[in-house]
């Protein structure tokens, strides 16, 4: 017989060979390869709570950038609604009343600030 | 090679219940002869299911969304992958275990016999079975020792090309290769089991 005969036979005879192994498969490993693909199937659709978190994931993001923009915007835009420094009082008075000098010295203030500007005004 | 297009809608629940009611019943539809190739590959039943399940597992989550009729190819494409990658795993445990293996001899300062293959032990030790029917099993069980024997390229090639019928260009895209290829493993595959299987499968026709 001769190669080209035989490699059709060989051919032919491997193909119904691999049917049959399919074919004659035994009930265990059937039902296997049904438990396989079910489980397959089943961890290959996206789940309850990835579903969700696909769906919520743009909606939070816009959310987000909404509620920072919305925030900026008024930041910027609204003018204060009091001056602070009618409010506070005045920083040379918080700085007398932390000090050690006499009152009597505070008092006096308005004469040494006088004096002061006399003085400069004799140098000039 | 072709590139696969993806379809442009995106599906309603209805559809996606559909959808996955095709994906079950191709998946039923290859899931017989995936499971004989991983067999061969592998020779072992547990790895085989793994492998199959490994292909679906894959093929549910990327491209369930796909046309139906791509997923074949696909399906294709993706068993060999995890075959290959199911063997260099393997080949590294192999490396692995025989490094273990010479340390242990050496250890117990003995020399012991090689240990038996596992995957030839599993070809040759099926029971027998009576008339046509043990004939067929040892045709079977012949035909994938001789498989099982190719190198995995080779292998994989004949089984896509001469059982699942795929034309040498598809059979390429399966594989990952090119045509050139393909042509040369089928060749090789085809010399090499001739030399083996001819004697065996003279004696079945006479």
């Amino acid at each position: 017989m001769n190669e080209p005969e035989d490699t059709d036979r060989l051919l032919k005879m491997s193909k119904s060979t691999l049917d049959q192994a399919v074919d004659g498969l035994d009930d265990a490993t059937l039902r296997d390869l049904r438990c396989v693909r079910r489980e397959a199937l089943l961890a290959g659709k996206p789940s309850v709570s990835e579903k969700r978190s696909a769906w919520l994931l743009p909606v939070g993001g816009l959310a987000t950038a909404a509620t920072v923009a919305v925030l900026t915007v008024s930041l910027w835009l609204t003018p204060p609604e009091h001056d602070l420094s009618t409010q506070l009082p005045p920083l040379e008075d918080l700085a007398l009343l932390g000090d050690a000098e006499s009152l009597e010295f505070y008092e006096e203030l308005d004469f040494y600030l006088w004096l002061d500007d006399e003085d400069e005004q004799e140098a000039g | 090679m072709a590139r696969i297009k993806t379809t442009g809608h995106r599906p309603c629940r209805r559809e996606a219940l559909d959808n996955s009611a095709a994906l079950d019943q191709f998946l039923a539809s290859v899931e017989r002869r995936a499971y004989r190739m991983a067999i061969i590959a592998t020779s072992n039943h547990e790895d085989a299911l793994d492998i199959v399940q490994d292909s679906m597992l894959r093929l549910a989550k990327r491209y369930a969304d796909r046309d139906a009729e791509q997923w074949g190819p696909l399906f294709h494409r993706i068993v060999q992958s995890v075959i290959r990658d199911w063997y260099r795993r393997a080949a590294v445990r192999n490396r692995f275990r025989f490094f273990l293996g010479q340390k242990h001899q050496r250890d117990q300062g003995c020399e012991t016999a090689a240990e038996e293959d596992p995957i030839e032990a599993h070809f040759a030790t099926a029971e027998p079975e009576p008339g046509a029917q043990l004939q067929q099993q040892q045709a079977i069980r012949q035909l994938d020792a001789a498989l099982h024997r190719l190198p995995l390229r080779q292998q994989q090639v004949f089984l896509l090309r001469q059982w699942e019928g795929l034309s040498v260009r598809d059979t390429a895209q399966a594989m990952g290769c090119g045509e050139g290829s393909v042509k040369t493993h089928f060749s090789r595959a085809l010399k090499a089991l001739r030399t083996q299987l001819q004697d065996h499968w003279q004696e079945y026709e006479t």
